[in-house]
């Protein structure tokens, strides 16, 4: 284990032994402190500093509360076939790794998407906060357990996790785990790249949201211009390996030497959130160097991303014809480049290329969404997400043989409509659905010459029961 | 007798890959490129390409290694050929101007031979044909999850 791993494991087991659950934001960050003199004094002072639903934990200063959130669903893919990639190191006189090149063709999937499949979406969170000296003082933790049951391609059925962590589903159920004093955050929380949502639909969009182990500071300025307006700056070291996208040939990750560098601003007023954000991922390769005794090779990859929420309430736009009726709106652009991780997009890119000789070709790709939320009326609302992609990878021109070369280009695009509805059957109990359709194209040429353009489309659908606490 | 000794090595040898069975190759796309480095096994290989630039690349490290490659254009043709054994046949046969029906289907196929892993990629008159041995076999498949 790097030491990089190793620091981020200490981080993780700290918020992971501690009390928790809820996120900061549930919290106001100037609550006084509470020590009141009997025990329903001190309740009161809970409920009234950060909701009804905290409570205090005994005579330890701190308050509490607890969550959970639990979706069961139901889904139909209907696609029967979708592009696959192949990475493969075509042997060279010239060069012992190998030259890398990258395939695509349409596969078929109908075997595991033959039936419907159920899944389930389980929640479970701990919150405790006090006031100290130095700032509010919170912990928290979410445990989860996501994933489904589906068909594999022998015709038996197998889970498959929604949310393991490096293919671990234990690793993946500890989802936060986090202590905040004040501005600073250590444990494993939400990145400080992604912005609130993945659109508001119950199936992400494109669009990345992480939870990581990472450190981070915040500093915030509160009423700004006028009341109700803030503004926040953060930065963040965040663990790498859960935005690596390698697949060991083209691209293999050497051990971690450095943290991702992550950095945010944002901008609120009660209507509208503007968000920034930008990283920095290391790249050390020894794809190549496993084979040629080539020395690592390193490089920094790097994103940045743009957002925005707003929040309207069309009676004040339209009058009294618009009743009750609110609406959010929010879109985000991402753009990366030897860090495709940050994109949040299926695994059609690797973040690089290493060549034959060791030399590092960067990925380079975007993504973006728009998702719009009705409320119709206080328990009926619909949704609507609409998220791109587009990525481009290329490698080196590189001898097969002397006088013979070869290099690739291939470029993959995606687009995704969803639009759901959904009903609140009774308080914190929704019932919901949703249906999608997913477009995808790739392109390519090798060493000089085009290769066909492949696209697929399929739909989606998935009913949805769901009861938050 | 040192004459005899080796002629009949030779013979034996040619013997050898001669009853060995022929691994046949096609290729019909337009731009046909074949890299064929198998593990250090007696091979033999018969490597058919028609289209309008065929290039193939050979490495053979086994005791007895045959290669037979035709090419066949309408523009270039492109033949490397490395073979480190004991006993080593190669016949190159190239021919130009050579009319052909190209193959524009597009797929991709992953095979395990006797020989070591074949693997074909075909789209769009693009066709890249690779036989590897269990040393020099470096895939990843990667994709949608569903």
């Amino acid at each position: 284990m790097s030491g990089v791993k190793a620091l981020f494991a200490i981080l993780a087991a700290l918020g992971a032994i501690l009390p928790l659950q809820g996120r900061a934001a549930d919290v106001p960050a100037s609550a006084p402190s509470s020590q009141g003199d009997s025990s329903t004094a001190k309740k009161a002072d809970c409920s009234s500093l950060y909701g009804s639903k905290f409570f205090q934990l005994g005579d330890t200063g701190f308050c509490g509360k607890a969550g959970y959130d639990v979706m069961g669903f139901a889904a139909k893919d209907f696609a029967a076939w979708d592009i696959a990639m192949v990475g493969q190191r075509l042997p060279s006189m010239t060069y012992a790794a190998g030259v890398p090149v990258l395939f695509y063709y349409n596969r078929n999937f109908g075997a595991q998407t033959f039936y419907p499949y159920p899944g389930v979406d389980a929640q479970v969170n701990f919150m405790a906060a006090r006031q100290t000296e130095a700032g509010p003082l919170v912990a928290f933790v979410n445990l989860r357990f996501a994933g489904q049951f589906q068909s594999t391609l022998d015709g038996g059925v197998s889970y498959v996790s929604n949310n393991a962590v490096n293919g671990s589903i234990v690793e993946g159920l500890v989802d936060q785990a986090w202590v905040r004093l004040g501005g600073l955050e250590a444990g494993i929380q939400p990145s400080m790249f992604g912005f609130a949502r993945w659109g508001y639909s119950i199936t992400p969009g494109y669009s990345s949201l992480v939870d990581t182990p990472a450190i981070s500071y915040t500093v915030r300025l509160d009423d700004i211009g006028s009341a109700g307006n803030a503004a926040s700056a953060s930065v963040a070291v965040e663990d790498p390996s859960r935005r690596d996208m390698a697949d060991g040939v083209l691209a293999r990750y050497a051990a971690t030497r450095s943290p991702d560098f992550v950095a945010q601003a944002r901008f609120g007023t009660p209507s509208l959130l503007l968000h920034v954000g930008g990283a920095l991922h290391e790249i050390r390769d020894e794809a190549a160097a496993d084979c040629c005794s080539s020395p690592v090779n390193s490089m920094w990859g790097e994103a940045a991303t743009v957002g925005g929420e707003y929040r309207i309430k069309w009676s004040d736009l339209f009058g009294g014809a618009a009743g009750d009726m609110y609406g959010r709106l929010m879109i985000q652009a991402a753009a990366a480049r030897g860090a495709i991780g940050y994109l949040g997009i299926p695994f059609f890119a690797t973040d690089y290329v290493a060549d034959a000789d060791g030399a590092i070709h960067p990925t380079v790709g975007y993504s973006g969404i728009a998702s719009y939320e009705h409320l119709w009326t206080p328990t009926l609302k619909s949704t609507l997400t609409y998220s791109i992609f587009d990525t481009s990878e290329t490698s080196g021109v590189e001898d097969l043989a002397p006088g013979v070369p070869m290099w690739f280009d291939v470029r993959v695009r995606g687009s995704q409509l969803q639009a759901g509805v959904e009903d609140m059957l009774q308080p914190d109990l929704m019932v919901g659905a949703e249906a999608g359709y997913t477009w995808t194209t790739a392109s390519g040429s090798y060493a000089g010459a085009s290769a066909a353009s492949l696209q697929v489309g399929y739909p989606t659908v998935a009913v949805y029961l769901r009861k938050v606490f | 007798m040192l004459r005899a000794l080796a002629s009949s090595w030779l013979v034996c040898g040619v013997c050898f890959a001669a009853n060995a069975q022929t691994l046949p190759l096609r290729q019909n796309g337009v731009d046909n490129y074949a890299i064929i480095a198998p593990g250090a096994i007696s091979t033999s290989i018969d490597l058919w390409q028609k289209g309008a630039n065929n290039v193939a690349v050979t490495r053979q490290v086994g005791p007895v290694n045959s290669m037979d490659v035709n090419q066949r254009a309408t523009n270039s043709n492109t033949a490397a050929i490395d073979q480190y054994g004991v006993v080593n046949t190669a016949i190159v046969t190239q021919q130009y101007n050579f009319r052909y029906a190209p193959n524009y289907q597009s797929g991709y196929s992953g095979q395990q031979t006797s020989y070591g892993y074949l693997s074909e990629f075909n789209s769009g008159g693009v066709s890249i044909l690779a036989l590897t041995g269990s040393s020099n076999t470096l895939i990843s498949s990667f994709g949608r999850n569903h």
